[in-house]
């Protein structure tokens, strides 16, 4: 696996901290390091090279620091925040980032955040509660909780809320499932549903399986997948 | 039952406050002398009864002249039978020593007459001569009096009060009671007194308590002056002074009033309100005939200065001005009503309302005051914390440590020293951040403290360069480190060559027209503007204004604007010469 890691730190020492780390845990892993002072410059790179992940050093204390991780959630790569304000890092979790580390840390805590970017594992925390979506050049925000489901699309994400609205995601259908909360399953190859919303389970001959949400539609769920979902729906 | 009318009371209050004298009606069997006939000069025959007086010269008991050598008086009174049987006494008031002859017989002396000064010793302002029962018989008497006054000193309204035959039971008994209010006033006056001089020395040295603590012991000591006469009977020669005290004690009143006005309220020209009064008191002292006079204008003055004090404050909506303008008000509309009657019972009702008014007027500006002490004890509280909090707060203190965790790792040496002034800031800060001045060396160490700390973290060189500081002058601490942290937080230096350029901050200081100013200017930037980085919060610029309205009250001014290259260029201007801290 190669990464292409973007850092965005604007105090020397700090970021030669971070840069040295990362070259340490991920070696010949590491396709591309780049270290930028401003979001902004890192977002302009974004539109040369696509990025992996971005570790973001943000002040989180006022609105302005939300505001700015909203612009980098939104963006097609994971965003993992290091920052001073440890105490914010529920509301980032919300917003969607992959992990959170505050400062200061060592380097068995970068490695667990580079671990989450490896694999395919959840996020750290109990997954977004919004979705940061670009749209016109300005960044809307959606509640996970109007979410029916995700379908691949290429490189996006298409999302369906319940007012049957779809709106295009930059990230992956991959990289959405790592922030999701739980609930939200990939039930086929191309969708994710929020297993909330199903009303039963319809068999189909042939093996064909088909999820009837409590909307009145229907999502494929694919054989490899239908376990998983009976057993969430037993549980839940 | 009619109620009295003020006029009445007054004057019955009055007369009474003096102990005797002309009770119009009230003590209904005593007859008293309403003329007198006199004579300058010196016979033994002038006592008999038989004598006829008919040249000698005739006068009201309040009218006649004053005159210095030996003199006759002799007067007719018509004893009736009384009503109930008891003890008789001729009563005499008079500025003179006198023997007393009633129908041709000494009844008895009062100090010792003297054809000349040397020979005479003053008698008391008066005294009571016992009348046997044999010769306190119903039916007409002459009343003869043999008099010198050589030291009476002065040439007053009038020198002979009363003379007249009256119970001395009765005589004894209402001076007492008149004496009972006065008494009484005088307690609550002393007390007041005392208490806001105490105030004064033990509190916060207020001038407003201390006058108006001085000014409850003049109008005390008035009353003293006032009721001395009623409750004993000084020697006549002793009249002269006690009026002087009078007067000066109403020279006192009326400044010490004008003054706690002009402290209390601040007028606009105080120092003319002060003045005015004074020339103007000091005028009617000065060129007003008689005591009393002299008296009722000085009080005027100060009451008449201090209604304008009041109208002003009233104006300006000053705390406590309508009560005391009541009080002044009632004041003199006593004193205009009577104004001979208010140097005796006005000083008690007028100058009672008054200073009432004012003590709870004092008592609302001390709690006022305190208020607003506490309220500056708090914002002190809160300056603190917010800047302790400062160094708490994870964007300096998490950033710093994981610099130096770094520096740790990558050369330990330097790690420790990277340490250490880290250490030296937080710990210069935390001896600061309670005081509300420190001296300007302090500042600038810290200043310093935290430049190298910041030049740790970023791997940078800074420097702060004082032009012409003063380090002993005093200022408020963390105003200029804060101004550095801002410059620090806005501008982005990193794109300077970290090798090669040492980023310089300037401190300047210069003292022009009684004004000092510091001019603090940071270099310009590399150009690129911070992200995220508390911009436009403006945190630190309201601490600074908050720490220099703690110091210097409204007396400062804050301006900031770029420079021609580019720097940013701070100016804090404040008074040249600023008192002592206070500590909390």
């Amino acid at each position: 696996m190669s990464l292409r890691i973007a850092v965005v730190e604007d105090e020397a020492r700090v970021a030669a901290r971070l840069l040295r780390m990362l070259r340490e845990i991920l070696g010949d892993e590491l396709e591309l390091l780049r270290h930028e002072r401003t979001l902004e410059a890192a977002l302009a790179l974004v539109e040369e090279m696509p990025l992996d992940a971005l570790f973001l050093d943000l002040n989180l204390h006022g609105q302005d620091g939300f505001r700015l991780l909203d612009a980098a959630v939104a963006a097609s790569f994971h965003t993992i925040v290091v920052s001073a304000h440890g105490e914010r890092a529920l509301e980032a979790f919300e917003r969607g980032v992959l992990d959170f580390v505050p400062k200061p840390y060592s380097r068995e805590r970068l490695e667990k955040a580079v671990e989450r970017l490896r694999s395919s594992a959840k996020a750290a925390g109990s997954g977004a509660k919004v979705l940061a979506i670009r749209k016109l050049g300005r960044v809307d925000l959606i509640e996970v909780d109007r979410i029916v489901h995700l379908k691949g699309a290429g490189n996006y994400a298409e999302i369906v809320l319940d007012d049957g609205s779809t709106h295009l995601h930059d990230k992956t259908l991959d990289r959405l499932e790592q922030l999701l909360p739980e609930r939200f399953l990939r039930v086929h190859r191309s969708v994710i549903l929020d297993l909330h919303r199903i009303e039963s389970l319809l068999t189909h001959p042939g093996g064909r399986y088909e999820a009837q949400l409590k909307d009145g539609s229907t999502v494929t769920v694919s054989r490899s997948r239908i376990g998983e979902v009976r057993r969430w729906l037993e549980l839940g | 039952m009619k109620l009295p009318s003020f006029s009445r009371l007054f004057r019955c209050g009055l007369l009474l406050a003096l102990g005797f004298g002309v009770w119009a009606g009230g003590a209904e069997a005593a007859p008293w002398v309403q003329t007198v006939r006199y004579q300058d000069g010196d016979d033994p025959r002038w006592a008999e009864p038989a004598f006829d007086d008919g040249a000698w010269a005739e006068a009201a008991l309040g009218e006649v002249p004053v005159g210095d050598g030996l003199r006759w008086y002799r007067a007719e009174l018509i004893l009736e039978e009384p009503e109930e049987p008891g003890p008789r006494a001729v009563v005499l008031s008079m500025l003179a020593s006198s023997e007393i002859y009633w129908d041709g017989r000494l009844l008895g002396r009062n100090g010792t007459v003297g054809a000349a000064p040397e020979d005479e010793a003053p008698g008391p302002i008066y005294n009571l001569f016992h009348l046997p029962p044999e010769l306190a018989v119903p039916g007409r008497h002459l009343l003869a009096l043999r008099t010198s006054s050589w030291h009476i000193g002065f040439s007053p309204r009038q020198h002979l009060y009363a003379l007249g035959v009256a119970d001395p039971v009765t005589i004894a008994v209402l001076t007492t009671q008149s004496a009972m209010l006065p008494l009484g006033a005088l307690g609550a006056l002393l007390l007041a007194g005392l208490y806001f001089v105490a105030l004064y020395l033990l509190g916060r040295r207020q001038l407003s308590s201390l006058l108006l603590g001085l000014l409850s012991f003049a109008v005390a000591g008035q009353l003293v002056a006032e009721i001395w006469r009623t409750l004993a009977a000084y020697p006549y020669d002793w009249h002269i002074l006690r009026l002087r005290i009078i007067l000066g004690l109403a020279l006192a009143t009326s400044l010490l009033l004008v003054g706690f006005l002009v402290v209390r309220f601040r007028p606009p020209k105080a120092r003319q309100w002060i003045f005015g009064t004074a020339g103007a008191a000091a005028l009617a002292a000065l060129l007003t005939p008689g005591y009393d006079g002299k008296t009722v204008l000085v009080l005027a003055f100060g009451l008449l200065a201090a209604a304008g004090i009041c109208l002003g404050a009233l104006k300006g909506k000053k705390l406590g001005a309508g009560l005391t303008a009541a009080g002044v008000g009632v004041c003199l509309a006593l004193l205009v009503a009577e104004p001979f009657a208010f140097l005796d019972l006005g000083l008690f009702y007028g100058f009672g309302v008054l200073l009432a008014c004012l003590l709870v007027t004092q008592a609302l500006q001390v709690r006022e005051e305190r208020r607003i002490h506490e309220a500056a004890r708090l914002n002190a509280v809160r300056l603190e914390l917010e800047l302790l909090k400062r160094y708490l707060q994870p964007h300096f203190l998490m950033n710093s440590l994981t610099a130096l965790a770094e520096i740790f790792e990558e050369d330990p040496p330097a790690g420790g020293r990277a340490l250490e002034a880290l250490a030296e800031e937080i710990r210069t800060l935390g001896e600061v951040a309670s005081r509300r001045t420190i001296p300007m060396g302090r500042e600038l160490a810290l200043c310093r403290a935290h430049l190298e700390v910041m030049g740790w973290r970023r791997d940078q060189s800074f420097d702060l360069r004082a032009e012409g500081v003063d380090l002993e002058r005093p200022v408020p601490p963390a105003v200029f480190h804060t101004l550095v942290e801002n410059a620090l937080t806005h501008q982005s230096y990193e794109g300077q060559d970290a090798e090669r350029d040492r980023i310089v901050f300037t401190l300047q200081e210069e003292v022009r027209e009684g004004r000092r100013r510091y001019r603090f200017i940071a270099p310009p930037g590399d150009g690129t503007t911070k992200q995220g980085k508390e911009t436009g919060t403006g945190t630190g610029l309201r601490y600074v204004c908050a720490r220099l309205a703690e110091a210097y009250g409204d007396d400062w001014s804050l301006d900031g604007r770029p420079g021609a290259d580019g720097s940013w260029i701070t100016e804090i201007t404040v008074p040249e010469q600023v008192s002592e801290e206070a500590e909390p």
